[in-house]
């Protein structure tokens, strides 16, 4: 007879403790915005000090998940996410002692991207995959990946608060504090990707067959988009609205509106994640996109119109992370899935760089975003239908030999 | 309606009551005349 699982390995606490590290983690990152502008008139620098470590943190990030996500399936997530945790807290307890912009982007870059990494709501979608039933998986990471967005709605205070009270560098340690909540939550989420009985893959080969496999590369491509899609209207948006005459205010509202229906649409997409095939869903989403672009674009711009395009494109939004996610875990299992997803979101990352930054450069070239905005929908477009030949089953990974 | 779908009923609404709190204060916030940057847990 198979032992007791202990309380802290039942599903709803290990569903919990992943999204309270969702929460934190991404609530913390997001109060850096908070501190842009004071730290660096209280250090001296220019601003873009703090947008080299950003940028420096982003991309370590992006490069490390996968490594980080090979790392969680071999030794276990539950000691990824706490070393994530620590270095996470070190990286915000040190900026605030950074004294130069090249420290800066060793802690508040180096050290935190290295920290998320490990720390956030990768791994604890890959921990999920493994650990919560596959009748409520597609839940469970659409969960995360809405409180993981929830969290910055509660850090957002919360850091500025902090300011207020103490000033800055105390401010900052707070936070690192509330960072090292993650190793503690992450005792709920161990657990590696070999099962008793499996045969061994190593990690090459399962890379080796992702990489061989079209439906893995589709789906690889179509995060690009994704990325590709979020980082211009992150960065460009405000701009945008501000080039055609509206308010700041109306800025602020759209982006809070995004970020609120961000969160059903996550926490929506999961549920029907479970139900539908997300190949389809995901084609459904990349559409949509594409359908709100083409109309914003061609119609009047309004504060209505800028309202609705904001509650459509903040319903599609992170959407697509727990039907993408899900889907690597149905075509290669969950042996592997911190790696594969890694790989995929790494795509999403170098797609987000060129969307921030194409959107930067034909702005300087055209003097508007109407070519980008072309471009999006094109890309939209292609994600639609790249999505439509993915076979949503399992792909063979041939064992390791011995 | 079975109890789980109660239960993520009621979960994704507690989700969506938090954040409509985080945009009023959001929005708030930004008549000082500062764009909150909330948008993508990603970036």
């Amino acid at each position: 007879m198979p032992a007791a699982r202990p309380w802290w390995r039942r599903p709803a606490i290990i569903v919990v403790a992943g999204c309270l590290i969702s929460i934190v983690t991404f609530g913390v990152r997001s109060t850096f915005g908070l501190f842009t502008a004071p730290l660096s008139d209280l250090r001296g620098w220019d601003r873009e000090a703090f947008a080299l470590a950003i940028a420096v943190q982003n991309l370590v990030w992006g490069l490390g998940q996968p490594f980080a996500g090979a790392i969680a399936d071999r030794f276990g997530a539950g000691r990824v996410l706490a070393t994530g945790g620590l270095l996470y807290t070190a990286g915000v307890a040190l900026m605030a002692v950074s004294g130069s912009p090249t420290t800066l982007a060793l802690t508040g870059g180096v050290l935190v991207g290295l920290g998320v990494a490990g720390g956030s709501f990768t791994i604890v979608i890959a921990a999920f995959a493994r650990l919560v039933e596959p009748d409520r998986r597609s839940w469970a990471m659409g969960l995360a990946t809405a409180a993981g967005s929830m969290g910055q709605f509660l850090f957002a205070p919360l850091g500025q608060g902090f300011i207020d009270a103490y000033g800055l560098q105390t401010a900052l340690l707070l936070l690192s504090g509330t960072v090292l909540l993650v190793p503690l939550l992450a005792r709920p989420l161990t657990g590696h990707g070999d099962q008793p009985g499996d045969a061994p893959v190593s990690t090459r080969s399962a890379l080796r067959a992702a990489a061989g496999h079209p439906s893995y590369v589709l789906l690889t491509c179509g995060f690009f988009v994704c990325g590709f899609h979020i980082a211009f209207i992150t960065t460009h948006l405000p701009a945008y609205l501000t080039d055609q005459g509206l308010s700041k205010g109306l800025a602020a509202w759209s982006l809070s509106l995004i970020g609120l229906f961000n969160v059903i649409g996550a926490y929506s997409s999961g549920i029907l994640g479970g139900r539908h095939p997300r190949r389809l869903l995901l084609s459904g989403i990349y559409l949509g996109r594409g359908l709100a672009f083409a109309i914003f674009l061609l119609a009047p711009t309004t504060t209505t119109s800028v309202l609705v395009f904001s509650a459509l494109i903040g319903l599609l939004w992170l959407s697509t992370v727990p039907l993408t996610s899900g889907l690597v875990a149905v075509m290669f299992g969950t042996r592997h899935i911190g790696m594969l997803f890694g790989v995929v979101f790494l795509s999403h990352q170098v797609g987000a760089f060129i969307g921030a930054l194409l959107g930067g450069t034909i702005y300087a070239a055209t003097g508007g975003y109407d070519a980008m905005w072309v471009l999006c929908i094109a890309l939209s477009v292609a994600a639609a239908i790249v999505h439509l030949p993915i076979r949503e089953r399992a792909a063979a990974l041939a064992p390791s030999p011995a | 309606m079975t109890r789980r779908r109660v239960v993520e009923l009621l979960i994704g609404l507690a989700l969506i009551a938090v954040s409509l709190l985080g945009v009023l204060y959001q929005v708030n916030e930004a008549a000082g005349g500062s764009v909150p940057r909330l948008l993508c847990p990603l970036h």
